[in-house]
């Protein structure tokens, strides 16, 4: 019986697949004979053929489609108007001229047609309900980025980028629809390919050897950006809580391209560019330093631009070379890539090659078993500069560079790095000739799918996959005149991790007249295995005598005690999701995830994560189908919780080791160990549970004249987890809980677009997006949570940031600045009017986090030009502007350099260094994110030559902001005891504007 | 059942048996539980919760036992110690329940609480030989820190270690000291003497008992009633035997008479980085330099200067110093050994800081190591200051390979003479703030030896926490608070007489006194006990403490407790805010 099962439903396949295919020129033959067909090619706006592509006669109504090249040939007389219409570009209409058309097609910005990637599978864009944005990768010509939650910036509303440093490859903040959490970890889930991303470190962490430590890079460096075919970001409950417990910050889902239909194509991508500091700090020149100064003694006598001593032209090279070939049962793509990425500060590089191949291939009949396999694997080498955020009463080095005095020379009379004879600030060049940073990271990231169908509509499916990295970083600060390590040291951190997964999970999809369901049902396990150690010698051999300790460490010096720690965690999840459509006019969704997790306490293993979500497609409706302004209206609403669970591991379990460190000479002279107690148990807890409604509105308008979607959220973190002050006689003063109290994220979110012309030589496009955020506390049980720790001299343990009921996350805590009085002295708000100027003077002010975000991008082509253009800005935010600090007036009475702005305003040397809204400054910034023009030529002659585009393009060309430190759109990461800093711009390696050329050929 | 029923039943089957993880949380880099703790691990890390931070630290125990006090300060010097005002604070008496040098305090005191009650369960539940005087150990370190936390609290967290899941109680100072008395004289029989069962001036012992006793007698008048006018000390002692003073000299005399304790002639040397030899400590905290314990070096750290030098690698950091009325105490009386003492070195050369100085030897090494030791003097530091310069990686040297001494400037305001001035002139008298020019200000006490080995912040030299000095200045005390004013004096003239200057005075003792009263034997305690958190208890007894001063106004009999941190409060119900406080 089943054998005869399976050859029917053979048959029945294989006819189908026969009449759809030949259906169209079964068609067109027939008719044919009375006209001369009309012969043409398809192409995109850069030359490639589209296949597939509906040609269709508007008077006759004959309709045939492009083949692999992109042809197609059609009965029609001269003069006669054919409709073009293909999924992914705007629909195009030409008027046939002579037996031969060339027809370059747009991109369209939105089509019903597309199909968005969603959790564990994809839906046609009139089918989701859910609210999610999804990006071409194609579409966004940026330039240089290194990652792909670069390439977000400024494309889909509510999502914002922040760069955490400029230095090539750094990590990057993404805030998905604000700030869900306290706690460091709002960064969104990646899953790329399907395979979920740990938020863990790749890199190997930085020593901290006296200069403070940098922070940990960008995990997503590994992946090649053009490697990537569609990034979607996940932004209501509805979409994200099929991934339960990592949903709530959001998610990303990451596909690579995979073979195109057509001829095996091979391509070629290359830039070579250049960039430098996007602005540099207004701070004195060596002849105003001189006029600023009251004793003579800090005029040293030299003339030293110190930021231009540091900066340089970086130079930026990347070569991609891919091809892919795609055959009727399967498909393969592979790719090569090499990025070569000078810093703008010296001796900072970033050096990257990529290997991908992705293939797929069915096996069986008709299809039923398809195998696809991705592959990424990476190598990263980078070298590193001493600049960290962890500074106490020094600066690192930006603000050795930027604090040193401009009347010093770089050099001494010797040649010699001129030796500034100060604590805690040297000459940065100085600093940077002693110090060697280098670090590897080599990541694998593969996976396999195979899809088996088990009947008609349902199948199984199998996805395994393997993250494994490994990162080793030798960092060396030799012996040096400075107080930091003098007698040098060298340590080398190294880190392992490894991810596995395994997912199993079943989709039936059923259509009965005009109800349609599908069904996904499965299980996923993953575990997560991360280790480092660290092992170190002191007092080693001066630079250039011998062997660098990271060739053999052994060779001079004496070695610090190693350290190490292994830790692995597992997430245990049960998912299921039903999609209901009635009529393609009614959308039902709802999800359920369960997930088990080895983080979570005893009591409270598993969390469930419902959704629900319902979609209206007013389109199809009599009342709206006939109005021919409307293309497309569909109305949205959904509701869900998704879950946080990024939380150290080990937190639920008490520990007790034994340390030297807490040990006691009993005896008076053998050190006896003592019991560290390193947490306090809480087998309750469990993960922070997010809470969001989300109605939105999609619709398209006029004939894509407008087209966009309106979005409303209200999303509610519940049960924050915190590591707040624990109970008096806890073996530890904190302790990790869920607390009482909420994290109210609401906002307003738009995207806007028009297809302003749209002809066969010129296309026009615009798009606008925008969110609104409101961020609140409430009901918190502590009175107030301190984080956003201040760096400077004299600024220990003060911080800026306050969690407060009422009052935003990022809000500042600090004294009101008034002004200055006669003597250039400060003036701060006597709050509790006691006539003292204390830290009870301290007032709240709204603080990190920008009422309004917006992007605005512009697709300009005409025939074979184009031109694009990207804003981005947001308004209604603060930053605690700490460089500025560090640069306060004070300095000039400390031969040490200050802020142009406050010499200007004629304050007191003599005024101390205090956390004032002085040092608050506005946001707001629009800036010309991304600027270019590109030609594509044709080379008729060369027929192997498919298209050669040619391309100039700038990024950060110009920010416009009052803003005085280097970039506006910055966040330095300086938590406090966990709790994340918000709106801290602590001298960071700054933001670059970058020039390039290059070049794309496709063979 | 067909075949598609059982293909899916298969596809299932391995999905459910897939799912076979229990999410048991696997530790593999650390020990979980307490199994393998010995009661020796577990009374060692009681005591090692003193070395870590609380006693030795000047922003813990220090900073609110010192900078309170109208001895010391840590001004806010140009761009640096501002930090957030919290050092300010406790000197200008505006501290609040969020400074964190009190919660950091408060916690430090209640982890030695909490490290004392788990010493006690583990050496309860165990078979140690010696385990009666190690029970009695861990319960005195856990009356050593309660005392502390009343002294600075009024209010202390406990919970009784025999019972399974205790309720944590609250001791309140009142009464809580007469527990604490009783409780740590009930341990003297179990405890040992310094010297027996391998114990030394680390180790809690009948001596540290004795003197912690006394301790607590000299203060229980105060505890009793903390905002009195006047408090009363002689109330019946809690064994009605005598009256509180009685207990104060009957301990004290217990450690003064036993003969194994002597003063030393060289004051300085209690505090030397050699110090584990000294003949006049009773109880210390044992540290070295070569630890990972935190062995801290911050006593001497804080007080020297950024350019002033003990070796090439270490400088200090120019902070605290002492008050212009703390320094006006000592007029007349600059000859006093405390006061000052010159080093000599190894061939002769002493160092004078007086401009006269041309070099030093370079002989003297830094231990385990070939850098030169620059041997700054001891003592009260006034004027204009002189010694080595960088050249390099090393000091500056005269041709003859000498290390040059050089008149010194500020490090952060380079054009400013490393002037110490006795007088504290800042630009608003209520704010210990100077501006970059005026970070010089300020008589540094050197009382600690700088051990330049420890790269700036670790130290060879035990931290006393209780010497014969002390007792000498508990019992002059207790005999003039009952009217026996000669015995008080002689007590006071043994402490003055006993000390002697360096060879560069002839060796010379201090001189007696003719005669004391109260003010007079507060500035003879402050004279011995300078730098050694013993100032604010005194202050409060002798009735000082409300006194305005140097930025300091007169302040409310409230302050003599700080506030029970915020963090605290928000944390757990436990505790009632102090009066005064915002509740």
């Amino acid at each position: 019986m089943s054998i005869r099962f399976l050859f029917m439903v053979g048959v029945w396949l294989s006819c189908i697949g026969y009449s759809r295919a030949d259906t169209p020129n079964h068609y067109a033959h027939h008719r044919a004979a009375s006209l001369e067909p009309v012969k043409g090619t398809v192409v995109g706006p850069d030359g490639t053929p589209i296949s597939g592509a509906t040609v269709k006669s508007l008077s006759t109504k004959k309709t045939t489609t492009t083949n692999e090249k992109g042809e197609f040939t059609l009965p029609a007389a001269d003069g006669e108007k054919l409709m073009i219409t293909v999924v992914g570009y705007s629909d195009q209409e030409v008027t046939v001229s002579g037996t031969s058309l060339r027809v370059t097609m747009a991109i369209g910005n939105s089509q019903l047609g597309e199909v968005v990637v969603v959790g564990y599978g994809s839906r046609t864009k009139a089918d989701v309900t859910g609210a999610l944005t999804q990006l071409k990768a194609d579409n966004i010509r940026q330039g240089v980025t290194i990652s792909a939650d670069n390439m977000l910036q400024g494309k889909v509303s509510g999502v914002r980028i922040m760069q955490s440093s400029g230095e090539p490859g750094a990590g990057v903040d993404v805030f998905i629809r604000g700030v869900g959490s306290i706690r460091s970890g709002s960064t969104p889930l990646f899953v790329v390919d399907g395979v979920p991303l740990s938020n863990d470190n790749v890199s190997a962490s930085s020593p901290d050897l006296g200069l403070g430590s940098t922070d940990a890079k960008n995990p997503l460096n590994f992946l090649n950006t053009s490697d990537i075919e569609t990034i979607t970001v996940l932004k209501d409950a509805s979409a994200a809580a099929i991934y339960g417990a990592r949903g709530s910050n959001g998610v990303v889902l990451i596909t690579t391209k995979h073979g195109k239909k057509g001829d095996p194509s091979l391509s070629y991508d290359t830039y070579v560019g250049t960039s430098r500091v996007i602005k540099k700090m207004d701070i004195l020149s060596a002849s105003e330093y001189r006029k600023a100064i009251q004793s003579p003694a800090f005029d040293h006598g030299g003339n030293t631009d110190w930021q231009d001593a540091i900066f340089r032209n970086g130079f930026i090279q990347n070569h991609n070379l891919s091809f892919s070939k795609n055959t009727a049962t399967g498909s393969f793509t592979a790719s090569l890539s090499r990025l070569d990425q000078n810093g703008i500060i010296k001796k900072s590089d970033f050096n990257r090659t990529t290997a991908r191949l992705n293939a797929e291939e069915s096996f069986f009949d008709n299809k039923r078993l398809v195998v696809k396999m991705n592959l990424t694997a990476s190598n990263i080498d980078e070298t590193g500069i001493p600049n960290g955020n962890t500074a106490g009463s020094d600066g690192q080095f930006m603000m050795y560079a930027l604090m040193a005095n401009p009347t010093r020379t770089i050099f001494d009379s010797a040649h010699n790095y001129t030796n500034f004879k100060m604590i805690q600030l040297f000459n940065p060049l100085y600093v940077l000739s002693v110090y060697d940073d280098r670090t590897n990271t080599f990541r694998v990231l593969g996976n396999v799918e195979a899809s088996l169908r088990l009947l008609p509509g349902l199948n199984y499916r199998f996805n395994l996959g393997l993250d494994k990295t490994t990162s080793e970083r030798n960092t060396t600060m030799y012996p040096n005149v400075t107080d930091r390590t003098p007698q040098g040291a060298y340590v080398q951190n190294d880190l392992k991790s490894l991810t596995t997964l395994l997912e199993h999970y079943l989709t039936y999809n059923l259509s009965i007249q005009q109800h349609q369901v599908d069904l996904l049902g499965g299980f996923s396990y993953q575990k997560f295995n991360f280790a480092g150690t660290a092992f170190g010698m002191q007092n080693i051999a001066a630079q250039n005598t011998g062997v660098p300790p990271m060739y053999n460490p052994g060779y001079s010096g004496t070695p610090t005690s190693p350290s190490g720690y292994a830790q692995e965690n597992e997430l245990q999840s049960y998912f299921g999701r039903v999609n209901y459509s009635y009529d393609n006019r009614f959308l039902f969704t709802a999800s359920l995830r369960a997930d088990g997790s080895t983080r979570f306490g005893a009591n409270n293993k598993y969390g469930y994560f419902p959704s629900f979500a319902a979609g209206w497609n007013l389109t199809h409706e009599s009342f709206i189908k006939n109005i021919p302004a409307i293309r497309n209206l569909k109305l949205r609403a959904s509701w869900g919780q998704t879950g946080n669970q990024e939380v150290p591991n080990k937190i639920t379990q008490a520990s007790y080791t034994l340390s030297a460190a807490s040990g006691y000479y009993l005896d008076g002279t053998n050190l006896v160990n003592g019991v560290t107690v390193n947490r306090t148990a809480n087998p309750d807890l469990k993960w922070e549970l997010v809470e969001q409604y989300n109605i939105g509105v999609d619709f398209e308008l006029f004939r894509n004249k407008l087209y966009g979607s309106l979005e409303y959220y209200d999303k509610t973190t519940k049960d924050p987890i915190l590591n707040i002050p624990s109970e008096p006689l806890s073996p530890t003063s904190t302790v990790w809980k869920n607390v009482a109290g909420q994290i109210v994220n609401k906002g307003f979110e738009f995207t806007l677009g028009s297809q302003l012309i749209n002809t066969k030589d010129l296309s026009w496009t615009v798009d606008v997006n925008g969110s609104t955020l409101k961020n609140t506390l409430k009901g918190l049980p502590i009175s107030q949570l301190f984080s956003g720790s201040i760096s400077g001299p004299g600024l220990s343990g003060v911080n800026a940031n306050i969690y407060t009921n009422g009052y935003a996350a990022g809000s500042f805590f600090i004294l009101k600045h008034l002004g200055y009085d006669k003597q250039g002295k400060d003036i701060f708000e006597d709050k509790n009017k006691d006539g003292i100027i204390n830290a009870d003077d301290r007032e709240i002010f709204s603080g990190a986090i920008p009422k309004f975000n917006f992007g605005f991008n512009s697709q300009l082509r005409y025939k074979t030009l184009d031109l694009g253009v990207s804003l981005i800005g947001q308004t209604g935010g603060y930053l605690f502007n700490n460089t500025a600090l560090e640069l306060g007036i004070n300095n000039l009475a400390a031969d040490r350099n200050v802020l142009k702005k406050f010499v200007d305003a004629n304050a007191n040397p003599g005024n101390q260094v205090t956390v004032s809204s002085l040092y608050r400054e506005k946001s707001d910034f629009l800036r010309l994110a991304n600027l270019r023009l590109g030609n594509t030529f044709s080379f008729r002659q060369l027929p192997w030559m498919q298209s050669f585009t040619l391309y100039v393009s700038a990024q950060n060309l110009f920010t416009i902001t009052n803003y005085s430190g280097y970039d506006p759109l910055v966040n330095t990461t300086k938590n406090v005891s966990g709790n994340q800093s918000l709106g801290i711009d602590y001298a960071t390696y700054p933001a670059a504007k970058t020039f390039l050329l290059g070049a794309t050929i496709k063979f | 059942m067909n075949k598609k029923s059982f293909k899916i039943a298969c596809v299932l089957l391995i999905m459910t048996i897939a799912g076979c993880t229990k999410l048991k949380e696997k530790v593999i880099d650390e020990v979980l539980g307490s199994s393998s703790a010995s009661p020796q691990n577990a009374l060692a890390s009681a005591y090692g919760q003193m070395d870590n931070g609380t006693f030795v630290n000047h922003a813990q125990v220090f900073a609110l036992q010192e900078y309170s006090t109208n001895e010391a300060i840590l001004p806010t010097r140009g761009s640096d110690w501002g930090d957030g005002g919290i050092y300010r604070a406790i000197h200008e008496f505006t501290w609040g329940a969020d400074n964190s040098m009190i919660t950091n305090t408060w916690n430090s005191l209640n982890l030695g609480i909490t490290e004392s009650l788990t010493a006690i369960s583990s050496i309860t539940s165990s078979n140690d030989p010696n385990k009666a005087q190690l029970l009695a150990e861990a319960k005195a370190l856990l009356d050593l820190y309660t005392f502390h936390a009343l002294d600075l609290f009024g209010q202390a967290p406990y919970r009784d270690p025999s019972a399974v899941n205790g309720q944590v109680q609250v001791r309140k100072a009142a009464t809580g000291i007469d527990s604490l008395i009783k409780d740590v004289e009930s341990l003297i029989p179990a405890l040992a003497s310094i010297g027996q069962n391998n114990t030394g001036k680390g180790r809690f012992t009948k001596q540290a008992a004795y003197a912690l006793l006394a301790d607590m007698y000299l203060n229980r008048a105060v505890f009793k009633d903390r905002y009195a006018a006047t408090f009363n000390f002689n109330e019946a002692a809690v064994d009605n035997n005598g009256t509180d003073m009685d207990k104060v000299i009957s301990y004290t005399s217990q450690l003064i008479g036993s003969g194994q304790f002597k003063l030393e002639s060289n004051f300085f040397h209690n505090f030397d980085i050699d110090n584990a030899n000294g003949t006049e400590l009773i109880f210390v905290i044992t540290q070295y330099v070569n630890t990972v314990t935190n062995s801290s070096n911050n006593f001497a750290y804080m007080p020297m200067e950024r350019n002033q030098k003990p070796s090439p690698v270490d400088r200090g950091t120019n902070a605290s110093c002492i008050t212009p009325e703390f320094y006006a105490t000592w007029d007349n009386n600059h000859d006093d050994p405390r006061f000052q003492r010159h080093y000599q070195y190894a061939d002769g050369t002493w160092f004078m800081n007086d401009g006269t100085d041309v070099s030093v030897p370079a002989t003297s090494l830094v231990a385990g190591s070939t850098l030169p030791w620059f041997h700054f003097n001891r003592g009260m530091q006034v004027g204009q200051q002189y010694g080595p310069s960088l050249s390099g990686t090393d000091y500056q040297r005269t041709p003859d390979g000498r290390i040059k001494v050089n008149k010194l400037y500020c490090e952060k305001a380079p054009t400013q003479l490393m002037d110490f001035t006795p007088a504290l002139n800042f630009d608003d008298p209520n704010q210990g703030v100077f501006t970059q020019l005026e970070i010089n200000q300020g008589v540094r006490p050197f009382k600690y030896e700088f051990d330049p080995a420890g790269l700036n912040s670790r130290s060879n030299c035990d931290i006393p926490m209780y010497r014969l000095g002390g007792m000498y200045c508990m019992r002059a005390e207790a005999y003039l608070r009952k009217g026996m004013a000669t015995e008080a004096l002689a007590d006071i003239n043994l402490l003055r007489t006993s000390r002697t200057r360096e060879a560069l005075y002839a060796n010379a003792p201090g001189k007696a006194l003719t005669s004391i009263d109260m003010p007079t034997l507060y500035n003879e305690t402050g004279f011995e006990m300078y730098w050694e958190m013993y100032r604010r208890k005194a202050s409060i007894r002798f009735g000082t403490f409300e006194a305005a001063g140097t930025t300091k106004p007169v302040s409310q009999p409230f302050r003599r407790i700080y506030p029970i941190p915020q963090s605290t409060m928000d944390a757990s119900k436990l505790f009632q805010q102090n009066d005064g406080y915002t509740k």
